[in-house]
């Protein structure tokens, strides 16, 4: 069965006028030849699209994603969502915003506080205890504007219905020090933990 | 092409005998009465007397180019315009009233001989110039068979020192007796300008003396000559060598001058070609020249990876390249380090310390349990049904007896159930073991965790800086019933930490997503492969082992310099495992260590 799911796969992975190996993102655990093309075959990404926001009291958090077409990395080419973000804690204090960035001309959709689209499964880390199985979520990065170099942070993005979606904050295990005196902050300001978003 | 040479020698007989002069100790050379040192440029310009002479036999030899080797045949200008004094490292040695300078001369033929011409200056005055050859065994020790002495001698008559010739020091052939004298410290080996903890001082250079008999009978060979120090030689605190044969009317041997135990680090070669095999700043080279101990090991490491470097044109390597560099930046940092510091801080393999981290220590802190239990308790942790998070230790270092143990770690990420080793000056590295239901292998993070506890780890050891029982910074993982360790070989350090802090924490955070996202998608495809997360623990390895070699020179794979090591199962031992490649197919190699 694995092996026909595989033959099926690879009938999948098509080429481009261009030349170009297309694989289609929902389902690129394949092996990806360089200046391959990760694309979203069935649009998926589009539906992470806009502004979102969760609401809890004074605490407030709002995101905004964009969808960039064919984003270059240095060996292969994905289609991938970018963004920023505002957040407000509970006592009424912004502690991030760079929603204004959102439109910001940066050389790359990298610069962006929010940026990358990986597509998983349940089992797939971070893992989903009460996801559907063939039901993908989306990993993007996730940084805070003002703290550099924090480890394996990250962001997953899972679909309910147009209007909601579930974001979830993975927390930094550290940051990567510049020195040995070193005592930066080392955690995202806005809290790890799943956030029920709004589209606005 | 040895002409120069030739020139040099005209009229000269070399005195290759030994007599045996046991019978007269003329001089006795002591740590205390002879005081070595190796100058730099500026302690040689701050010596005005030296100036004139070096320039008058630097005019010398070069001007030797169009004098004839013989009536019918002249060297040409070019094949000896490379040809002049080294001075920008310069060795003195003081003896009574005598103070001798060497200089190495540069630009000479590779007939095997190195030269050095020697001042000797008595009571401020010059009193003699003397070139030494010698030539070197493979192991760069002097071979002492191979001696030479030429006394410089002007024309007094005509007042024109430019019109210096060479002449023979002795028409009595095995006249000249020449004695080599190690200064040992007597603890810890230390010699040839290390300092001496015992005797509170700094051990001179050894030194190689020499002494011509002018009435001696020539033919009586079979006199002794030490072995070269190399800086573990046997002499007494107290022995200098004694030095036979003196006439009775000096009171000074005719040279003393340091037998550098590896050939000065010269990029002037012969025609006025500049080879600088080993691509050294002029800083570095002053560096390197300078410390006797330091060349040498470095030459003989790079011996080890058949690297030459005073062949011009021959093959130097990235890795040999940076290797020579991270030293000697050490040494720069560290000018009172001796080679076993910088051994015991970066060249004692990983290998080594992760063996002594298996051994239970004599006693622990309360709490604490030695790093075997540790990695047995997560073995045994990891496959209880009811675990649900990931678990780990801090690995720490005792400032109370220098040994090493293990503490749990207490909190973890919530969100995402993995470990967060608390950061303590002494918190040198850490376990932790992946849940079976994700990937049996480290991650990107688990090697920004290591990259970090380079960091952390700043505690002194506790039995000095030459405790070879010093651990060194590890990340290790239980997965897949295997326990592995991530560690950093001592001379990848400064690239791995150089390389590594430009991904993470460079200015294009594609270079950093990159890097999370291709190491992801790695292990996702073996996830892909099989439905499932892949226990085969080759097929683990091999991917890893991909990613952090760039082995197949992938553009989505790093050569990061780390080391993957596996531990036996009896938990007494590791292999360092390496990677091959044989066309699309990789292979994995497990490397006991010893």
């Amino acid at each position: 069965m694995k092996k026909i799911a595989l033959i099926l796969l690879i009938t999948f992975i098509t080429y481009s006028c261009k030349g170009q190996i297309i694989i289609p993102m929902n389902n690129d655990y394949v092996e990806t030849p360089d200046g391959a093309y990760l694309k979203d075959t069935e649009n998926f990404l589009d539906k992470f699209v806009g502004t979102w926001k969760y609401q809890n009291g004074n605490e407030e958090f709002i995101i905004i994603l964009k969808k960039e077409i064919n984003h270059f990395y240095k060996a292969y080419y994905k289609d991938i969502l970018y963004g920023e973000y505002k957040y407000v804690n509970p006592s009424g204090s912004t502690l991030v915003n760079t929603l204004d960035k959102i439109d910001f001309a940066y050389t790359s959709k990298s610069y962006h506080n929010i940026s990358g689209a990986s597509f998983i499964t349940n089992n797939l880390y971070v893992k989903c205890n009460d996801c559907n199985p063939g039901e993908f979520r989306v990993k993007s990065n996730f940084d805070d504007p003002d703290r550099k170099g924090l480890i394996d942070t990250g962001v997953i993005f899972r679909y309910i219905n147009p209007m909601t979606i579930n974001v979830k904050i993975i927390g930094s295990k550290g940051k990567v020090l510049e020195s040995d005196t070193d005592n930066k902050p080392d955690r995202l300001r806005v809290p790890s933990g799943e956030y029920i978003m709004t589209k606005q | 092409m040895l002409v120069v040479f030739v020139l040099l020698l005209l009229g000269c007989r070399e005195e290759l005998d030994y007599l045996d002069h046991k019978t007269e100790n003329t001089y006795q050379l002591t740590k205390d009465n002879v005081k070595t040192q190796i100058l730099q440029r500026k302690d040689y310009e701050a010596r005005p007397l030296l100036k004139p002479s070096v320039d008058i036999v630097n005019a010398y030899l070069k001007s030797q180019y169009s004098a004839p080797v013989s009536s019918s045949s002249k060297v040409s200008p070019q094949d000896i315009s490379g040809i002049s004094l080294y001075t920008d490292v310069v060795e003195e040695v003081q003896y009574r009233n005598a103070t001798y300078y060497s200089f190495y001369i540069t630009g000479t033929e590779t007939d095997g001989y190195e030269r050095k011409l020697i001042l000797k200056y008595t009571d401020n005055q010059l009193a003699g110039r003397y070139i030494l050859n010698y030539k070197r065994f493979q192991d760069f020790r002097i071979d002492p068979a191979s001696f030479q002495l030429e006394k410089l001698v002007g024309s007094s008559s005509s007042g024109d020192e430019n019109s210096l010739v060479t002449t023979e020091i002795s028409l009595s052939v095995g006249c000249t007796n020449y004695t080599i004298t190690t200064f040992d410290c007597g603890y810890d080996h230390h010699s040839n300008g290390e300092w001496c903890t015992k005797l509170g001082i700094v051990m001179p250079y050894d030194v190689i003396s020499s002494v011509y008999t002018a009435n001696c009978q020539p033919g009586n060979s079979g006199g002794t000559v030490g072995t070269p120090g190399d800086g573990s030689g046997t002499g007494t605190p107290t022995g200098g060598g004694s030095v036979g044969g003196g006439t009775g009317t000096d009171q000074t041997p005719e040279i003393i001058t340091i037998p550098t135990t590896a050939p000065l680090y010269i990029i002037q070669r012969p025609k006025g070609i500049i080879c600088n095999t080993l691509n050294l700043d002029s800083e570095e080279i002053v560096q390197i020249n300078s410390n006797d101990n330091v060349r040498l090991r470095l030459y003989q490491y790079l011996a080890l990876w058949g690297i030459n470097p005073q062949l011009c044109g021959g093959i130097m390597t990235q890795e040999a390249e940076e290797f020579i560099k991270a030293a000697l930046a050490y040494f720069k940092d560290h000018p009172n380090a001796t080679w076993q510091d910088y051994n015991n801080t970066y060249l004692t393999t990983p290998c080594q310390r992760l063996k002594k981290m298996l051994e239970t220590p004599a006693s622990l802190p309360t709490g604490a349990v030695s790093i075997k239990t540790a990695l047995q308790d997560l073995q045994n942790t990891v496959e209880e049904q009811s675990t649900n998070h990931e678990e780990g230790y801090n690995f720490r270092y005792n400032t109370a007896n220098g040994s090493m143990y293990a503490q749990k770690v207490t909190t973890w990420s919530s969100e995402n159930n993995t470990v967060e080793y608390e950061r303590t000056e002494n918190t040198f590295g850490g376990a932790h073991f992946h849940q079976k239901s994700l990937q049996g292998m480290f991650s990107h993070a688990d090697i920004s965790v290591l990259y970090n506890f380079y960091f952390w780890f700043k505690t002194q050891p506790y039995n000095g800086i030459n405790d070879a029982n010093y651990p060194q910074p590890v990340h290790m993982l239980v997965a897949n019933g295997q326990a592995y360790a991530l560690a950093i070989e001592p001379a990848d350090v400064n690239y791995f930490r150089q390389t590594y802090n430009d991904i993470l924490n460079g200015d294009d955070p594609d270079m950093k997503e990159d890097f999370k996202d291709n190491m992801e998608r790695d292990y996702s495809n073996l996830y892909s492969t099989v439905g499932g997360w892949n226990s085969n623990k080759t097929i683990l390895e091999k991917t890893f082992l991909k990613f952090v070699t760039k082995i197949d020179n992938s553009p989505k794979h790093y050569n990061l310099k780390v080391s993957l090591y596996r531990a036996n199962t009896d938990l007494t031992g590791w292999e360092k495992l390496t990677i091959s490649q044989n066309g699309n197919d990789f292979s994995i190699t497990p490397n006991p260590c010893n």
